[in-house]
């Protein structure tokens, strides 16, 4: 334990640097491509009805929204108010950015972390049976369904849930986050369970492929090791022998790996937000994007950063632990 | 045996009274995208509906007339730069205080100063007489100002702030309740409203795509929702189909100049290419062979509104013999010429024109009649316009690409190439902005370069009429010699579909602009339960 503490203080105010100069990164590239890209934000503000104003007004609006100024005028300025600790306003909701973020952060962060938390379970389990009966029937099938659910992209498994679940079957809503009239917050605990679990579902089978994949490779490992063989010579039970050796070699590669891969479990997310209709920060980031509403999107992309950092830093940490633990 | 009887008396009037409530207090719809910036009128909300928290100075009814709402009278004055605006008395918001002119003034002011889609660059500036009269000064004469009394909603001074789109206030026939963004909106009756009020005492407006609302509405979910077409035909018995008619329309804008530089087309400059063109295309096959019925004829960019002239295509130019009295008072084109026919009469303007046929291609010194059509790529309707555009017109030997491409570049062609655009409001200004040739290359406006001297006089003519009702036979004149020119080729007329509950009667809706969904709310007050 006191290696942990050693190596947390050594390394964090390199991770905190390492964050800043990431964060100066991701921010310097997002606004080169915004500023890159071709949509007209002005188009993008009247929402489609071009024809709607006078050019002198449109004039007026370019003006107004600062869009006259050059791209480096409009990130310094962008830049000092964040400094400043203010995220901007949002032309599009006409709104501050952190009140949009502080609505919808929650219910994205909760299906998120549900969804990590449940690929990783389930993912780490399957991993775990494929491997203790290598080679057999449950190892084949797991195996393949692994390969398969690899490739599927999570929009097209959310579609194929709700038309099972939803639409054949009817046993989940349709859609949304809450029935109709209520807040999330204000409904049962039931109903918060029946509309959480098709977006946590799709999330998490596309996510937990690589856990199987990984965790059936880790679990071979182990039984062909020295110390297994030495283990079965002693006439240990397979039940010892899992308890002892496969499960504390197996369990924490696995979480280091998925704490890895939260970059990609938070762009999953944007996709199942769109086609659960799930008001989340997804949806506004997508929208933030096809409108060229600036300060949004850089909101969205600062907090993203954020949060896939920390997944890495974690991520991180248990690998150097587990280095450090090894070598011990 | 007594107490039986008032037990057995008093279970058959609760019976009774709930069979009486079986009409519903409240209403579940789905119309249109969300507003992503609130419920501000400052900010477009309720430009092109019913802004239903708040209400504005004048209105257009089902017939598209001016009617008065916050304003008893308005007029405008002789030189055509002052209006003079009367209000009802006793006008109150949602919360009880007064809407006096101040509150007008402040709403119109703010307006102005904001980053807002709401045209007010003519306004220059707002007196106050009187808590119930003020003034609008005019920079220079626009009788289409009018439109702004009617597209800008009214907002309370004394609760107005930033943030003020996510709890609106206001003085139309419904209170705000809540905003789920995202999910929902829950509006109640506003009780202070002076106009007629609504049936339904509380309304939920569920916001969800497409997919989603269609799902909803099986599952009975909702009582109303706007249904793309493609879901129309689907829709199981047990729901009514709401198909009303807009002047949500699809056309082509031809460039009308000969080319020069990045201007211009020596295709479609010419008449008589044009005039084929708009022969070809078989208008019936896309309403319903295309469309399934889900659309009208178009021949102009206003059809059916009181500032729109009835056309026929067969008209004008060449002397068409089709031509007659009859046909000018019917929109909808000659029956008897068998698209055939017209097909083989414009292969013969062609060829009197010196457009040659030459290995499928038509050629006139050198020339050959082939270009591109630009439209906007992932919408499918005006995708399938163009495709089908493109094959009526191939046996005259004319060659059109239709090209799918994003706004911004289409923007880069369209001076030289057609475009196939969608317009359609309930503002006369459109007429203008599209064929005047003050406009000729300002930003989407007229794209074609098209200009005609007499068209610019009737235009003009129109905006300095001295009312509103007086300035129609001139946007009437000026279409009239546009449609003799043929900048535009009209397609269609997109309806809007709805499907509603068998109970629901939504009285009489009226011709909706482009933009499907919130405008149906129009009409909300004459909404009723009919099933008892």
């Amino acid at each position: 334990m006191s290696l942990m503490t050693k190596w947390l203080s050594s390394s964090f105010a390199s991770a905190t640097v390492r964050l800043m100069l990431q964060l100066v990164l991701v921010i310097l590239l997002a606004y080169l491509l915004l500023s890159w890209s071709p949509l007209d934000p002005i188009n993008a503000y009247l929402g489609g009805n071009l024809y709607s104003v006078s050019a002198q007004q449109k004039a007026e609006l370019t003006v107004q929204l600062g869009l006259d100024q050059s791209v480096a005028q409009q990130f310094l300025h962008w830049f000092n108010e964040l400094i400043s600790g203010n995220l901007g306003y949002s032309n599009l909701y006409q709104q501050s950015v952190s009140e949009i973020i502080k609505d919808k952060l929650p219910l994205s962060l909760l299906l998120i972390g549900l969804s990590w938390l449940a690929s990783l379970f389930m993912g780490y389990l399957l991993g775990l049976l494929a491997g203790l009966f290598q080679g057999r029937f449950v190892d084949r099938v797991i195996n393949q369904s692994a390969w398969l659910l690899a490739c599927i992209p999570s929009f097209w498994l959310g579609m194929l849930l709700i038309s099972l679940f939803s639409v054949a079957l009817s046993l989940t809503p349709v859609c949304c986050a809450a029935p109709i009239g209520m807040r999330f917050e204000e409904q049962s605990f039931w109903s918060m369970s029946q509309h959480l679990l098709l977006p946590v579902m799709t999330l998490a089978l596309v996510h937990m492929a690589p856990i199987i994949l990984h965790t059936r490779e880790k679990v071979i490992d182990v039984l062909n090791s020295d110390y297994v063989v030495y283990s079965h010579l002693h006439g240990d039970s397979k039940r010892q022998v899992v308890s002892f050796h496969v499960l504390k070699n197996s369990v924490l590669p696995a979480i280091v790996l998925h704490f890895a891969s939260f970059a990609e479990l938070f762009g999953g997310s944007i996709l199942a937000e769109t086609v659960f209709n799930f008001p989340g920060l997804g949806a506004s980031i997508v929208k933030a994007g096809l409108a060229n509403d600036t300060a949004l999107l850089m909101g969205c992309t600062l907090i993203s950063a954020l949060l896939v950092f920390c997944g890495n830093l974690i991520a991180n940490g248990l690998s150097k632990y587990l280095l450090a633990g090894e070598s011990k | 045996m007594k107490a039986i009887i008032v037990v057995f008396c008093m279970f058959y009037l609760s019976l009774m009274s709930h069979s009486s409530i079986a009409q519903p207090n409240s209403l579940t719809i789905a119309l249109g995208k969300e507003p992503d910036s609130g419920f501000d009128p400052i900010y477009g909300w309720g430009k092109y509906n019913n802004p239903l928290f708040q209400s504005s100075l004048i209105k257009r009814n089902s017939e598209l007339d001016i009617t008065a709402d916050l304003a008893s009278d308005w007029e405008l004055s002789k030189d055509k730069v002052t209006w003079t605006v009367k209000l009802k008395s006793g006008l109150l918001f949602s919360d009880g205080e007064a809407l006096t002119s101040d509150d007008i003034k402040f709403t119109f002011d703010k307006a102005k100063a904001s980053a807002s889609i709401h045209d007010l660059t003519n306004l220059d500036k707002v007196i106050v007489q009187s808590s119930t009269a003020l003034t609008f000064i005019l920079k220079h004469p626009d009788i289409n100002f009018i439109d702004n009394f009617i597209n800008i909603a009214i907002v309370p001074k004394h609760i107005y702030a930033k943030g003020y789109g996510q709890h609106p206030i206001g003085s139309g026939p419904y209170q705000f309740v809540r905003w789920d963004r995202g999910q929902q909106l829950l509006l109640a009756l506003n009780p202070h409203y002076y106009g007629d009020k609504p049936a339904f005492e509380q309304l939920t407006i569920v916001f969800s795509d497409e997919e989603s609302r269609y799902s909803r509405l099986m599952a009975g979910q909702l009582q109303l929702a706007a249904v793309a077409p493609r879901y129309a035909n689907l829709l199981p018995a047990g729901f009514k189909l709401w198909s009303i008619d807009s002047v949500d329309n699809r056309g082509i804008a031809w460039p009308m100049v000969k080319a020069k530089g990045d201007i211009g087309n020596d295709v479609t400059s010419e008449l008589v290419i044009r005039t084929a063109v708009d022969m070809a295309i078989d208008r019936d096959i896309l309403v319903n062979q295309l469309l399934d019925g889900h659309a009208t004829p178009a021949f102009s960019i206003s059809d059916g509104l009181p500032w729109g002239v009835n056309l026929s295509l067969d008209n004008p130019v060449l002397e068409n013999p089709v031509l007659d009295k009859a046909a000018l008072n019917k929109p909808v084109f000659d029956k008897k010429v068998a698209s055939s026919e017209k097909l083989s009469r414009a292969k013969q303007l062609l060829d009197n024109a010196g457009w040659k046929l030459t290995d499928d291609v038509r050629q006139k010194q050198g020339l050959k009649a082939e270009f591109s059509l630009y439209y906007l790529a992932g919408d499918s309707i005006r995708e399938q316009l163009a495709l089908t555009v493109a094959q009526m017109v191939k046996p005259l030997g004319i060659h059109i690409t239709p090209r799918g491409e994003s706004w911004e570049n289409i923007y880069k062609h369209m001076h030289s190439q057609p475009v196939l655009f969608g317009f359609g409001s309930h503002s006369a200004s459109e007429v203008r902005y599209v064929h005047h040739s003050q406009y000729r290359g300002v930003e989407y406006f007229n794209a074609g370069y098209y200009s005609n001297l007499s068209v610019d006089k009737a235009l003009d003519d129109a905006q300095h009429a001295l009312t509103w009702e007086s300035s129609l036979p001139y946007w009437q004149e000026a279409q009239r010699l546009i449609s003799k020119d043929r900048p535009w080729s009209w397609l269609v007329n997109l309806k809007h579909l709805y499907a509603a509950s068998p109970c629901l009667d939504l009285g009489e809706p009226g011709i909706e602009p482009h933009g499907h969904g919130w405008p149906l709310a129009n009409n909300i007050s004459q909404w009723r339960w009919i099933c008892h």
